[in-house]
């Protein structure tokens, strides 16, 4: 049985890894797994994701829970806007809300199958200086960083950039079978 | 955080409108900025994947509606790997006060952003007159 399958691919393993920051619990992961139930490991995961929730709440830092803001602030004072993932046969389709980001200010970046989503989203100078009656809209450096599944092709990701949207997709390949390596036990 | 006017980044909202919705779905208030000049008032409202078609601005009653429809981006056959935002429709009302000159009010939307452009009336405008020496 390839265990592989059963589990989850974690997107986050890298942006985790930055920011020492846990991820609210993936939603509907079972059942998007065709009825397969979560692997036990999993649990263990978020379990230790709660408890490092409760220690940083503990030090009156804010919490990574679940009624996130749209654009939540790393530590560094980065934005973090969300993203939806979605996935078919044949790609992997990323979609991220980043209105009134110029297209020329975004980045995307592939380095050792790590994808990073980086940009800025600027307030016009000249707005800086008007009198302002609310400002509920969220400004400055934004990121986030995927770590790519093995079957991603790197080669072939495109982007496109339309009503504040930006929407990354990638083909899938088929990966070469693992060589089954089989170990003779020697009678002793 | 960092500048004093920034203010904390705020939750997508998902709202109950005031009428009520005959479509299924999530409705959000969109994130807004409004700043004033001498001659008008300027509003900016996130509206990420709406198209300009799909926006509707009302003025009735000194009531300024804004709303607009998004097409959910996933393609067929896709199934969710990951869902951290939501799509649905945006709704939003301003009152707006008879300052306001309604018949210029002026919409642009660009990269998800609506910039609304209402001008003042010509009598809220303060006007320097300028006095010459004889």
């Amino acid at each position: 049985m390839d265990i592989k399958k059963w589990v989850p691919w974690n997107w986050f393993k890298k942006e985790e890894e930055d920011a020492g920051e846990m991820l609210p619990v993936r939603r509907g992961n079972a059942k998007e797994q065709g009825g397969v139930p979560d692997h036990p490991l999993r649990l263990f995961h978020q379990e230790i994701d709660r408890l490092f929730d409760k220690a940083l709440r503990g030090f009156g830092l804010p919490s990574f829970g679940l009624d996130r803001p749209m654009f939540p602030r790393l530590a560094d004072g980065i934005l973090k806007p969300t993203l939806d993932l979605g996935a078919t046969d044949k790609e992997y389709t990323i979609t991220v809300e980043i209105p009134g980001v110029d297209e020329k200010d975004v980045r995307l970046e592939i380095v050792n199958d790590t994808l990073t989503i980086s940009g800025e989203k600027k307030q016009e100078k000249e707005e800086k200086e008007k009198n302002y009656y609310r400002m509920e809209r969220s400004y400055g450096s934004f990121r986030r960083v995927l770590s790519l599944p093995e079957d991603a092709d790197q080669d072939k990701v495109k982007a496109t950039f339309k009503n504040g949207v930006l929407t990354v997709t990638m083909p899938r390949k088929t990966l070469p079978k693992s060589d089954v390596k089989q170990i003779e036990i020697k009678s002793a | 955080m960092t500048e004093s006017k920034e203010l904390q980044a705020k939750a997508k909202h998902e709202v109950a409108t005031a009428g009520e919705q005959t479509r299924p779905g999530p409705v959000f208030t969109p994130e807004v900025d409004i700043f004033e000049t001498d001659e008008e008032l300027t509003l900016l409202a996130d509206m990420p994947g709406v198209t300009a078609d799909d926006v509707a601005i009302d003025l009735n009653d000194g009531v300024l509606t804004l709303s607009g429809d998004v097409k959910p981006l996933e393609g067929p056959g896709e199934t969710d790997v990951l869902v951290e935002f939501e799509t649905g429709r945006y709704h939003r009302q301003f009152a707006l006060s008879d300052a306001i000159d309604q018949d210029k009010i002026d919409a642009k939307l660009e990269d998800g952003v609506l910039r609304l452009t209402l001008p003042k009336a010509r009598k809220a405008v303060s006007r320097q007159i300028a006095v010459k020496a004889g």
